[in-house]
């Protein structure tokens, strides 16, 4: 049948949604959200966020693993 | 324009950040800096992964304007050379937003309130349990709190 059907209703982004509009990179519980269980970033098509705000999100997220205060990776 | 620098050393070093932030303050008016506040203390943190065998360290930020920008890679090269400091990080402002308070970090003052918070209502209900209980679950919050950054 037409698969289309079964895709779940786009999430919308939570920084728009929120309505912020910077990423604080020593904000980590924030940032833990958009990372799976290995500390990987997770892609926007699963997390619902604009372009804009992936881009911010990732951004902070490499800056906060040079600082040490995320993980490059949990194994 | 406004930068926001950020700086840790090692948790063994602690002793010599007051000197450290002068010497910071020194790069940065000597380079036309201007100090917008000043040192947020986060206070000392564990790392997300071991540097150099070392698991904790002392986390600071500053927030500064300064007007002609060819001076920050200087400044950069400068802060980087020093030796007592571990690792360094130079952001505008603007990228990180409004200045936040150590809310999410779980810092030495923000450990010893929840203890203090935690320690009150238990205080009154756990009449009937033993008060050694007490202790192991200061020492089980102390370990969930250090484990945070990962």
């Amino acid at each position: 049948m037409n698969q289309q059907q079964i895709q779940a209703p786009k999430k919308s982004c939570y920084f728009c949604s929120n309505n912020i509009d910077a990423v604080d990179y020593k904000d980590t519980l924030l940032m833990r959200k958009f990372m799976n269980s290995q500390a990987k970033i997770v892609p926007p098509r699963r997390t619902g966020n604009c372009a804009r705000h992936q881009r911010m999100v990732t951004r902070s997220i490499k800056r906060a693993r040079a600082m040490a205060l995320l993980s490059y990776t949990i194994k | 324009m406004e930068y926001e620098l950020l700086f840790f050393t090692y948790a063994s070093s602690e002793s010599k950040v007051p000197g450290i932030k002068k010497d910071i303050e020194e790069i940065l008016t000597s380079h036309g800096g201007k100090f917008s506040g000043d040192f947020t203390d986060i206070g000392k943190r564990k790392f997300a992964y071991p540097i150099k065998r070392e698991t904790h360290g002392y986390y600071s930020f500053v927030r500064f304007t300064i007007e002609d920008k060819e001076k920050l890679p200087e400044i950069n090269k400068r802060i980087g050379l020093m030796s007592n400091l571990t690792r360094h990080l130079i952001v505008k402002a603007a990228e990180v937003g409004k200045p936040v308070s150590a809310i999410e970090m779980p810092a030495r003052e923000i450990i010893a309130e929840e203890k203090k918070i935690e320690e009150i209502p238990e205080e009154k209900t756990v009449e009937t349990k033993p008060k050694a209980s007490m202790d192991d679950l200061d020492e089980k919050l102390n370990e969930l709190l250090d484990e945070t950054p990962s």
